[in-house]
C-alpha cells in the first residue's frame, strides 16, 4: 500500500467516522426521547405528593407581563401560600410553537405549554400531552365545580381531558366602531341596516370630514388583512363565524356555503366604491394605527377596543374624536343573522407535556387559585393594596392602583377563567381613562348577539385521516381567489370555478373528514 | 490639464449621480433616526418625513426604562461580541497555522472532516440534544462555544498563512523557535490584516446572531439585544393576531419604541464600520491565491 493509498483510506475512515457518530447522536436522542416518555406516563401515576421540584413553566414573552418589577416578590407570596415552588421560563412570542415542539422532541422536563398557542389535538395526537381526567379527580375539586362546562371543550371523544380551558371575559368582541363625530357632522344617525351603513360610508368617500383639503378619507378601515372584514360581516351574511358550516349535517368549508359569495360580492362593491383600502390585502397593523392617527378613518372593524388608545392620542388635538359600536345591522340576508363575530366562550389555555414530573402539582395549583377571588386576585393583579383594592368585596369588584400593571401583571396566572362567581370584575379607577372607554364599549356590545361557533367544541384532527397530507395548495388558492374577486380580478364565473377547484384539491377531502369527526363527537354526546 | 467641456459635464453629472446614490443610502437610516424622535400624530401626518416637529424621546426613555432588559441585553452582546471574537480568532488562528504546514501528516484528513460540516449538518434537535448533554443549555457559553470555529474562516486564513514565505518559519526554525512561538511571534503578527477582517467578520456575527439565543436560552437575563429587538418589533403587529381578550392587554410598542431600538442596537456596529473599512478591501483578496 502506498502511501497516497494510505492517506485515502485514513480519511474514508475519518469520515466514516464522523458520519457513524452524527447518526449515533440521533439514535440516541430518539431513545432517550422514548425513554422520557415512557418515564412521564409512569409519572402521571403520582403516589406521594412531595414536590421535589419546582414546577417549570415555559411562557411566551409579553413583555408587559416578565417585565413587572413586583414578579418575584408576588411569587414568593404565591408559594408561600400555596405551597407550590414555581419557576419561569420565556420563549420569545413568535418562536413559541417551534420551541415548544423542539422542547417535546428533546424530551425536556417541563410542566406548562400555553394552550393557545399551540394546536392540542395534534400534541395529543403526538403523545406530547398528558390525560388529566385523573389528577383533576384527585386534585381539583374547585377546577370540577367552576370549569365544569368549559371542561367539555378539552374532551376528545372518548371523554379522555387533555387539558385545562379558559372562560373569555368578552366573547362578543369583534365588532366595528364608528366616527360618531363624523357621523354629527354629516347629519346621520348610527346606522341599523346595512343600506344605512353604506350612505354613511359613501358619504365618508365624499366629504372633506378631516378638512384637510383632500379628498382622502377611508370609509372602513378593518384588521388583520381580509380576515377582519370575514370575521366581523360573517355572521351577518351566513349567521356563523367561522371557517366551516354546517349543512344537512355535512361540515363543509365556509366559503361553499350559502351566503359567502354574497359576502364577498359586497367587499367587492365596497372595493369598487372606494370604501375599503386599495391595498386592504397587505396593511400591517403600524399601517392601520398611522391612518387612523391621520385622521382619515371614518371606522374600524376588528377588536372592539382597538380604537381606544388611538382616540385617546387624537383627543389631544381634538377632543370631539369618537369611536362607538357599530350595532348588528337589522336587515340580514336570509342565510344570516343581526350580529357581528365572536370568539368561542371556551377555548385551550395550559396543557401538561407528557414528560411532566410535575403534573399533580400543577392540578393543585389551578386548583388553589380557584379556592378564593383573593387567590385568584394575587395571581392575577399581586398584592392587595399595593397593586390593587376592592371595590366592592360583596359584589367581587376591584381596581387596580396606577400604573399596578407595570409592576405586576398576571405573570403567575396560568389559566384565566373569567367566571363571575369566583373571578372578581375590574371596575376602572378614574386615572384609567382607557378602561373607562373600554368599560363603557363592553356595557353595550355585550347586549349584542353571542354567536358562537356551531363545532366550537369538536376536536379536529386530520393525524391518520386522508387530509393528514394536504399540502394546502386548495387554501393558498381560494385565499387569492378572495382577494382577486373583490378587487375584480375575476369575475363571478371565476369565483365558482376557484371554489370548485378548491372542493376538489382539498375542500371535498376536509368535508368527508370534518363530517366524519363531528357525528362521531355529536353522537358521543347524545 | 484643462477639462474638456464632455469631461466636465462628466464630472458633474457623475457628481450629481453619487450625491443622490449618497442620499438613497442615507435616507433610510435619517428615517429610522428621525422617527425614532416624533411623536405618533406626527408621524401619521407627515408619512415620509424624518424631521420631528415636536421631539418626543418617550422611545428612548421607554428602552432604556428600569423594567427594560435592554441595557443588560446590550451587556450581553457586547461581552458576547468581545469575547467571543477573542476566542474565535485565537482557535481559527491556531487550528489554521496546523492546517497550513504542509509537513502535518494529518493535514489533509482534518481539512476534509472539518469541510464535512460546511456540507452537511446534524440537523436542529440532534444539535439541541448534544447542546442540552453538555450543559451548555441555558448557559452563556452556548452563545460562544458551538461557534467557535468557522471552517470557511479556517480555510481563508489556512491560504493566508500559506502564502506567507516559508523562509521566514525555517529561519525561525534554525534559531530554535518552536511552533508556538513561530505561531505567536511570527505568523500573526505578520498576519494582522487577515485576522482583522477575519475577527471583523465574527464580531459582525455575533452582534447580529439572535437564532442560538432563541433556540438555547429560556432565560431573559441572557438574550441578547437583536433577541429584543426582534420580540419589539414582531409585537408591532400583535394587533394583526388578536383574536380575543387574552392579548388586547399588551399594547403594542409605539413606532418610536421599534425606531428607537433599531437605532441603539445598530448603532455601536455602525460606528465601527468606517475605522475597519480599509481591512475590507484585503478581506476581499485575503486567502484567495491557493497555497
Amino acid at each position: 500500500m502506498n502511501r497516497h493509498t494510505k492517506k485515502k483510506t485514513m480519511i474514508t475512515l475519518l469520515t466514516g467516522a464522523l458520519a457513524f457518530t452524527v447518526l449515533g447522536g440521533c439514535g440516541d436522542g430518539a431513545q432517550d426521547e422514548g425513554k422520557a416518555s415512557s418515564d412521564a406516563n409512569a409519572s402521571s401515576e403520582v403516589k406521594e405528593l412531595k414536590q421535589t421540584a419546582p414546577l417549570k413553566l415555559v411562557r411566551r414573552s409579553l413583555a408587559t407581563r416578565e417585565n413587572g418589577t413586583d414578579n418575584q416578590k408576588v411569587l414568593e407570596i404565591i408559594q408561600q401560600q400555596s405551597g407550590i415552588q414555581m419557576e419561569a421560563e420565556v420563549i420569545p412570542r413568535d418562536a413559541y410553537p417551534d420551541k415548544i415542539n423542539l422542547l417535546l422532541a428533546s424530551g425536556d422536563q417541563f410542566d406548562f405549554i400555553e394552550g393557545q398557542l399551540v394546536n392540542w389535538t395534534t400534541l395529543k395526537d403526538k403523545g406530547s400531552i398528558m390525560p388529566l381526567n385523573e389528577l383533576i379527580d384527585q386534585y381539583g375539586p374547585n377546577i370540577k365545580t367552576y370549569m365544569a362546562d368549559a371542561l367539555e371543550v378539552m374532551k376528545d371523544k372518548d371523554g379522555v381531558i387533555w387539558g385545562i380551558p379558559r372562560r373569555e371575559s368578552f366573547p362578543t368582541g369583534y365588532a366595528p366602531t364608528i366616527r360618531k363625530d363624523w357621523l354629527d357632522a354629516l347629519g346621520m344617525q348610527i346606522p341599523h341596516t346595512m343600506k344605512e351603513f353604506e350612505a354613511y360610508m359613501a358619504a365618508v368617500k365624499k366629504t372633506d370630514l378631516n378638512k384637510n383639503g383632500k379628498n382622502d378619507e377611508i370609509p372602513l378601515l378593518h384588521s388583520w388583512n381580509l380576515n377582519g372584514l370575514l370575521q366581523i360581516f360573517q355572521p351577518y351574511f351566513m349567521g356563523v363565524e367561522s371557517t366551516r358550516y354546517l349543512k344537512d349535517n355535512q361540515v363543509i368549508p365556509a366559503v361553499s356555503a350559502p351566503g359567502y359569495k354574497e359576502m364577498l360580492a359586497t367587499f367587492r362593491n365596497w372595493y369598487a366604491q372606494g370604501y375599503i383600502l386599495k391595498d386592504f390585502a397587505t396593511i400591517n397593523a403600524n399601517q392601520i394605527k398611522d391612518l387612523v392617527l391621520a385622521d382619515r378613518a371614518g371606522a374600524y372593524s376588528g377588536w372592539y377596543n382597538s380604537m381606544v388608545g388611538n382616540q385617546i392620542t387624537m383627543n389631544e388635538t381634538n377632543p370631539n374624536v369618537s369611536y362607538e359600536p357599530l350595532p348588528p345591522l337589522e336587515d340580514a340576508p336570509s342565510t344570516g343573522t343581526a350580529a357581528w363575530g365572536s370568539n368561542a366562550k371556551y377555548s385551550s389555555t395550559l396543557l401538561i407535556p407528557s414528560t411532566s414530573k410535575n403534573a399533580a402539582f400543577m392540578i393543585k395549583y389551578l386548583d388553589w387559585v380557584l379556592a378564593s377571588p383573593e387567590n385568584v386576585m394575587l395571581t392575577m393583579n399581586g398584592i392587595e393594596g399595593e397593586n390593587w383594592e376592592w371595590v366592592d368585596k360583596g359584589q367581587n369588584t376591584f381596581t387596580l392602583l396606577e400604573n399596578a400593571t407595570e409592576r405586576y401583571s398576571g405573570y403567575y396566572n396560568l389559566a384565566e377563567f373569567n367566571d363571575p362567581a369566583i373571578w372578581p370584575t375590574y371596575v376602572p379607577a378614574d386615572y384609567d381613562i382607557s378602561g373607562k372607554i373600554d368599560l363603557k364599549l363592553r356595557e353595550t356590545y355585550k347586549n349584542y348577539k353571542f354567536v358562537e361557533p356551531f363545532d366550537a367544541a369538536i376536536p379536529y384532527t386530520l393525524t391518520g385521516t386522508p387530509a393528514e397530507n394536504l399540502t394546502g395548495d386548495g387554501t393558498t388558492k381560494i385565499a387569492e381567489a378572495q382577494v382577486q374577486y373583490i378587487i375584480g380580478a375575476i369575475d363571478e364565473a371565476g369565483w365558482d370555478k376557484a371554489v370548485q377547484e378548491y372542493m376538489e384539491i382539498e375542500g371535498n377531502i376536509l368535508t368527508e373528514v370534518w363530517t366524519s369527526q363531528y357525528q362521531e363527537f355529536t353522537s358521543g354526546k347524545k | 490639464m484643462k477639462l474638456t467641456l464632455g469631461e466636465k459635464a462628466f464630472d458633474v453629472g457623475n457628481t450629481i449621480l453619487l450625491i443622490v446614490l449618497c442620499m438613497a443610502m442615507l435616507y433610510p437610516i435619517s428615517f429610522v433616526f428621525g422617527r425614532s424622535l416624533m411623536t405618533d400624530l406626527d408621524r401619521a401626518a407627515h408619512p415620509f418625513s424624518i424631521f420631528p416637529m415636536h421631539l418626543d424621546t418617550s422611545g428612548y426613555r421607554y428602552v432604556f426604562s428600569s423594567g427594560s432588559y435592554i441595557v443588560n441585553a446590550y451587556m450581553i452582546t457586547i461581552v458576547r461580541t468581545l469575547v467571543g471574537t477573542l476566542c474565535n480568532l485565537l482557535f481559527t488562528a491556531a487550528f489554521a497555522f496546523v492546517l497550513s504546514n504542509k509537513e502535518y501528516p494529518l493535514r489533509n484528513a482534518l481539512t476534509m472532516i472539518i469541510s464535512f460540516t460546511m456540507w452537511f449538518g446534524g440537523g436542529l434537535i440532534p444539535v439541541f440534544l448534544l447542546i442540552k448533554t453538555l450543559g451548555l443549555y441555558n448557559h452563556f457559553a452556548v452563545l460562544i462555544l458551538p461557534g467557535l470555529i468557522s471552517v470557511w474562516n479556517v480555510l481563508i486564513l489556512r491560504n493566508f498563512f500559506m502564502q506567507l514565505p516559508r523562509g521566514i518559519i525555517e529561519s525561525a526554525r534554525i534559531d530554535g523557535a518552536n511552533d508556538l512561538v513561530i505561531f505567536l511571534r511570527i505568523v500573526l503578527p505578520l498576519s494582522s490584516a487577515a485576522l482583522a477582517t477575519i475577527s471583523l467578520f465574527y464580531a459582525v456575527g455575533h452582534w447580529n446572531s439572535w437564532f442560538d439565543a432563541m433556540i438555547y436560552i429560556n432565560d431573559k437575563d441572557l438574550w441578547p439585544v437583536q433577541v429584543f429587538l426582534r420580540e419589539i418589533i414582531n409585537n408591532t403587529n400583535l394587533n394583526n393576531l388578536i383574536q380575543s381578550d387574552a392579548v388586547v392587554e399588551v399594547s403594542p410598542p409605539a413606532q418610536s419604541v421599534v425606531m428607537a431600538t433599531i437605532v441603539v442596537t445598530t448603532l455601536p456596529i455602525l460606528c465601527v464600520y468606517p475605522f475597519l473599512q480599509r481591512f475590507f478591501v484585503k478581506g476581499m483578496t485575503v486567502g484567495s491565491i491557493k497555497g
